[in-house]
């Protein structure tokens, strides 16, 4: 979509759109961390809405498919270092551009940001600390999701990292240290091995021919590696790597233990954005490193992704239903739901190839759903963790079997909760059910077994009634009273049930960004 | 016409205005009470204004536009639809009026007149729609607005009233706390047992749809696009004829008719719809719901017929010509539906002598009248000149709607003061209501059909084209004697009515001279409703309620005026009306082929009005002990006064089947079914238990027993960290020594 005003005014920007958006988080930081507890949190607002705002200028000003390479819009290229002299020498240099899929998840990220933001307001200690590191966060983000080569991408991958170890090691709750290292350990692993497998594919782009000659020069740009056609032995061992790299981020099995130690021990709005944004990370690199870029690896290693996707959904599934925590309950559920995104994009990897139309058609879908299921599991999950910290704060525990009665004692708060575990396990009418259907309808067709996942939804609708039936439809404990929340805690959550209620009804809104990406992409890619 | 307004606008007044009603009610409740005769009225005159248009082609409007598949929203502007919304809106207005000050003390008329007037949208919607998905839709309409009518009275605390010659205490199904549970009962009666036939016709109108794939009536367009009809072509007859599933697919929609119009097997339900206000009864019987089934039968008459397409024009007098029309299936199914209506006729004609609630005996008249309605319009279909006999049918619709709104209206009236609905705790109340006394008489002369009132011009027409067809038909003749026997049913229980209600002596003559003793019975009806006024002795109702009832008897009284004005209409002739009055009203009574039914059926009034006159008017001073408590005659008051035992038998079986799904839940859904859904919920969460520890220990224990080890494996090492140049030297050397080794051994040395 490209609306011809709000192409004008990022034409009438100053600087180009996306190194504005790098920028003013990490303005806001320098200037949230002198401000302190006095003005760092209205800074911080000021800044995430200023970027919602951009976000949403971005997406309705760009045409999905740009004029630049790779079906790119605003690319702007940045020179690290040049070994030699001469032109055809090796360069390092950070591109940044972006297309449908690419602004989709920026417009999440800063959704989603705004409304952690919103929802710091328990935040009390080092708050100008807290901020800084919360706007650089911020910039690391969006810069994964507008990176353009495997250098830049990899330093906004671990900028992201830094901050968030802070956020949880420093603001959560006993415990979180651990939690934090834990994390810490977790991801960079995957890091360092995805790390290795980009320097794999950076030599092997110099296409050392059988004489032992660099035919090319070698290069990080992700257009470039994609319009190569490597070997697909080359691809695999990528992707393999790749797998170590976003897998944990996503997370699979058996790369998944971090989170539920992470998101239980953080801060609310740490929880938020792990799991609303940081897990999207993992699918968008799925996504964008390896469908986009090496199509034929995943397509070979498609069935074993499915496998892994339907295992972890359904072993999510189990292991959230005996979950005493709330915050644990919610962390499986990501884990669940984040399964999807891999099914989709297993379905999507084995059918593209495929000379059947049908086939091909079920392969679109598939992908369109589990872009849609990052971006509706990004809002849901907002808002159940933003209800599950709250718990704590008004029920004084987070323990599933210590509440009861919420209906009762704090209708307003168990309205919102009601309302996310609805949308969570996919009740049609919101957004969760749209993804979910898209998935499943897409890789029904392309493997029959992935109807399997459905096994995972029952069992997903089955822990969400029970621990409703338990929180909210008990009957009240006199001993321990409950607290309704203040509207000002629910602000947050209410804002975010909007997009999941709006997209439940008009998926089209995110889809049409997408779709025609994926064309592009099922199309051959090669613009 | 319409004053350049679309047409559809008729249909949106009632139904969009009866969401107003609660609203209006928040500001002012007599505006609210005002509102449904309000918007009804404008209604009214709108589909007055119609009657010019008469015979224009149907108007259309989107409704479902796919391309391809076009269901357009459509307004019939024909004879049939016209005369029907001229009844309906015309009833709805009088009986809005006196509704306004019938209910004016009851409490939650917001629920009230929604439902009315929503009622009179649903009714609109039917019988003007050209579409019939949308005309299902007012038919559904209506069936909701009675379910919520027939029960509005559902939070009545007091015990219900026992028919002092009832038999309902020997039910089991049938014992009710409160008068509440009773009329819900009969709320959810009505609307069960119209369902049953609803989801046949629901069922028939899809199959309808498979093979004509149109769900019009009449041929149309949306912009350019024709949409064809099911009139305009026989095709789908021959179609549906050839793969047997024409008598079928009839059938089930006048299974509908069946159900909404209370013809046997089905008529169960409307003697027990008498729980809801008056009004309420009045609108069901003569303006809306009952003759829904009349109308969609009458509908599907004329459009076969159209769609066959035989001429059956007549341009005067009596068809007597028996020939059987289009495809033999659907001489079967006409052959059916008259069939169904004499039974109907016959058997509630029966059922009314006995019953002792006034409003009851009314709605047994009313299922007699809409069974002589069907049974006319079967006629219709199985004669040539199909059109006189179809013709006598509209005119009785029209006929019967005026005298029985009439009727429940006094009827109504007569409850409202002596508060009670049993016939024999009245008597003697002709004194007291003088003006409901007369206009109450005209009611009852016009549904007993004696001249000149206007039930007889439409009854005697329907013996005589049923005469007609028993001239060449053996059928015929079975369903004239029925229809005759049904006559004479009919004005014994009217006149038995009469009598019962207002001769013979009254528990308030009494009263007239004590004003403080009050009977113990009186005392036990009011106990729950402190009005000082019910001590009164009774008196005619006020003006709004008596207005409606004038108009109503000056109606029945001249209609024989107006019924050459219809006839001109519905037959689309132009023939001068004392022509028509004298040729075809009185002149056919004496001619040679309608001498014989118009002597039998006078002689079936006198069978019938006498004895009731003598026992019920002229000697109703004198105890009623007639019928003695053994023989014949007590066995048959017996099975009469159970309704021939249709009713029981439903509750048998109804019963029959709860105590079957009673047995069902305990031993099979909550032993087995239940069971595996307990245990496998169990087994989710102790499986569910497993796979956290497995995570807890075995994924995450693994990765945390790696760091704990590489940390104790790190302390180790730390021991090594000796501080002794010698350890560090011997371990170099040792180290150096290895690697010599292995670079030898590679080489291929050793």
């Amino acid at each position: 979509m490209q609306l011809d005003f709000a192409a004008n005014l990022i034409n009438m920007l100053p600087v180009d759109i996306l190194v504005l958006m790098l920028l003013i988080p990490l303005v806001g930081a320098l200037l949230a961390y002198l401000l302190g507890s006095k003005g760092s949190r209205a800074i911080t607002l000021i800044v995430t809405t200023l970027e919602l705002g951009l976000a949403g200028l971005l997406i309705i000003g760009t045409p999905s498919l740009g004029s630049d390479p790779g079906g790119m819009s605003h690319t702007v290229t940045y020179l690290l270092a040049r070994l030699g002299t001469d032109s055809s020498a090796p360069v390092f240099e950070i591109i940044i551009g972006v297309d449908g899929i690419s602004m989709v998840m920026m417009l999440l990220s800063n959704l989603v940001v705004w409304i952690a933001a919103i929802g710091s307001n328990h935040i009390k200690k080092e708050q100008g600390l807290y901020y800084m590191l919360f706007l650089v966060l911020q910039t690391g983000l969006l810069g994964v999701f507008m990176s353009l080569d495997l250098i830049g991408f990899f330093i906004f991958w671990e900028l992201v990292l830094i901050p968030m170890f802070f956020i949880i090691g420093r603001w959560g709750e006993e415990g979180s240290r651990h939690a934090a290292v834990k994390f810490f350990i977790y991801t960079h692993l995957g890091s360092a091995v995805m790390l290795v497998g980009f320097f794999y594919l950076y030599f092997e782009s110099a296409m050392v021919n059988i004489l032992g000659f660099a035919t090319r020069v070698p290069t990080f740009s992700m257009v470039a590696l994609r319009n190569l056609g490597l070997d697909p032995w080359v691809q695999i061992g990528f992707a393999l790597a790749l797998f170590m790299g976003a897998g944990v981020k996503l997370p699979v099995f058996p790369l998944h233990n971090w989170l539920p130690w992470a998101h239980v021990k953080a801060p609310t709005p740490g929880s938020v954005i792990l799991a609303g944004i940081l897990l999207k990370m993992g699918g968008y690199a799925f996504i964008r490193l390896g469908l986009w870029m090496v199509p034929d690896a995943i397509a070979r290693l498609a069935i074993p992704f499915a496998i892994v996707a339907i295992f972890t959904c359904i072993y999510a599934a189990f292991t959230a239903m005996a979950q005493t925590d709330m915050k644990s309950l919610v962390a499986y559920t990501s884990i669940n739901h984040m399964s999807w995104v891999l099914l989709g994009v297993a379905a999507y990897a084995a059918g593209a190839g495929s000379a059947d139309p049908a086939i091909q058609a079920a392969a679109n879908l598939a992908i369109q759903g589990s872009i849609f299921m990052m971006f509706s599991h990004g809002t849901i999950i907002s808002v159940m963790f933003i209800v599950a910290g709250q718990l704590k704060y008004n029920a004084g525990t987070r323990e599933i079997p210590a509440i009861k009665g919420l209906m009762e004692q704090a209708p307003r708060l168990s309205a919102v909760l009601i309302l996310a575990s609805l949308a969570a396990f996919g009740l049609p009418g919101f957004s969760g059910f749209i993804a979910e259907a898209l998935i499943i309808f897409g890789a029904i067709v392309v493997y029959n077994w992935s109807a399997l996942i459905g096994f995972g939804i029952f069992v997903t609708v089955g822990y969400m009634l029970w621990m409703l039936n338990r929180i909210v439809f008990s009957d009240p404990d006199p001993e321990k009273e409950i607290i309704e929340a203040s509207w000002s805690d629910l602000i947050a959550p209410i804002l975010m049930l909007i997009p999941v209620i709006i997209l439940g009804v008009w998926p089209d809104l995110i889809l049409d960004f997408v779709k025609p990406v994926v064309d592009a992409m099922l199309a051959g890619g090669v613009p | 016409m319409l004053l350049g307004l679309p047409e559809y606008i008729i249909l949106i007044i009632p139904l969009a205005g009866s969401l107003l009603v609660p609203l209006v009610g928040k500001y002012s409740a007599k505006a609210r009470d005002w509102t449904p005769a309000l918007l009804m009225g404008i209604t009214m005159v709108l589909c007055w204004s119609l009657i010019p248009d008469i015979g224009s082609p149907p108007k259309t409007w989107n409704w479902i536009n796919i391309p391809g598949f076009v269901i357009p929203f459509s307004i019939l502007l024909d004879s049939l639809s016209i005369i029907m919304a001229v009844l309906a809106s015309t009833l709805c207005f009088l009986i809005y009026v006196y509704s306004t000050e019938y209910m004016a003390h009851e409490g939650d008329r917001d629920r009230f007149f929604f439902l009315m007037l929503a009622f009179g949208g649903g009714m609109l919607t039917l019988v003007l729609s050209n579409n019939l998905l949308i005309a299902f839709i007012g038919w559904e309409v209506m069936g909701f607005c009675s379910y919520g009518l027939i029960g509005f009275w559902n939070d009545k605390r007091n015990a219900p009233e026992v028919d002092p010659t009832g038999y309902d205490s020997t039910n089991p199904l049938l014992q009710f706390e409160t008068e509440g549970e009773y009329n819900t009962h009969c709320g959810t009666k009505a609307f069960i047992v119209t369902r049953i036939g609803d989801a046949m016709m629901l069922g028939g109108i899809l199959l309808l749809f498979t093979f004509t794939g149109t769900f019009l009536f009449q041929e149309t367009s949306v912009g350019t696009q024709a949409v064809e009809g099911i009139a305009n072509s026989g095709g789908w007859i021959n179609l549906l004829a050839g793969v047997g599933l024409l008598l079928p697919t009839l059938l089930m929609i006048f299974a509908g008719a069946v159900g909404k119009s209370g013809q046997f097997p089905l008529q169960v339900w409307l003697p027990e719809a008498m729980s809801g206000p008056t009004a309420v009864s009045a609108l069901i019987h003569a303006a809306t719901m009952v003759k829904a089934g009349v109308y969609i039968t009458a509908r599907f008459l004329i459009t076969i017929i159209s769609a066959t397409g035989i001429d059956g024009h007549s341009a005067s007098g009596i068809g007597f010509i028996p020939l059987q029309i289009g495809h033999p299936d659907a001489f079967t199914f006409f052959a059916i539906v008259a069939i169904v209506g004499a039974l109907t006729a016959f058997i509630t004609g029966t059922m009314g002598m006995v019953s002792n609630e006034l409003k009851q005996v009314l709605a047994f008249s009313t299922l007699s009248q809409l069974g002589y309605m069907m049974l006319a319009i079967g006629t219709a279909g199985m004669l040539t000149h199909y059109d006189v006999a179809y013709f006598s049918s509209v005119i009785h619709v029209v006929s019967h709607g005026a005298f029985k709104a009439l009727l429940f209206l006094s009827a109504g009236g007569v409850i409202h003061m002596v508060h009670t609905k049993y016939m024999s705790k009245m008597g003697g109340l002709g004194k007291y209501m003088k003006k409901t006394l007369v206009v109450m008489w005209i009611g009852v002369l016009a549904l007993s059909g004696i001249p000149p009132f206007s039930g007889f011009w439409s009854k005697d027409s329907i013996i005589e084209h049923v005469y007609a067809l028993g001239v060449d038909n053996p059928l015929g003749i079975f369903l004239f004697i029925l229809s005759v026997a049904a006559a004479a049913c009919t004005i014994f229980y009217s006149i038995r009515l009469m009598g019962m209600v207002f001769y013979g002596p009254s528990e308030y003559d009494e009263l007239e001279h004590e004003e403080e003793s009050v009977s113990v019975h009186l005392d036990e009806e009011e106990s729950e409703e402190p009005h000082d006024e019910h001590h009164e002795v009774p008196h005619d109702p006020g003006p709004a309620m008596m207005i409606p009832l004038y108009i109503l008897a000056a109606f029945t009284v001249i209609a024989f005026m107006i019924y050459p004005i219809l006839q001109n209409i519905v037959l689309e002739t132009n023939r001068d009306l004392f022509v028509i009055f004298f040729e075809d009203m009185v002149a056919v009574k004496f001619a040679p082929e309608g001498i014989l039914p118009f002597i039998i059926t006078l002689g079936a009034l006198a069978l019938g009005g006498i004895p009731a006159y003598w026992l019920y008017i002229k000697n109703a001073d004198t105890p009623n002990t007639t019928i003695p408590e053994r023989g014949i005659l007590r066995k048959l008051y017996n099975f009469l006064k159970h309704r021939w035992y249709i009713n029981e038998s439903y509750y048998w079986f109804v019963n029959k089947f709860l105590r079957f799904a009673d047995i069902w839940r305990r031993t099979i859904d909550e032993k087995v079914i239940d069971g595996i859904d307990f245990k496998s919920a169990d087994a989710a969460i102790s499986i569910s238990t497993k796979v956290r520890w497995f995570d807890d220990n075995v994924v995450d224990g693994f990765a945390e027993g790696i760091s704990t080890h590489a940390v104790e494996a790190s302390e180790t090492s730390q021991r090594s960290q000796t501080g002794r140049i010698n350890d560090y030297v011997g371990v170099v050397i040792f180290g150096i020594g290895l690697l010599v080794i292995i670079a030898l051994l590679s080489m291929g040395v050793l």
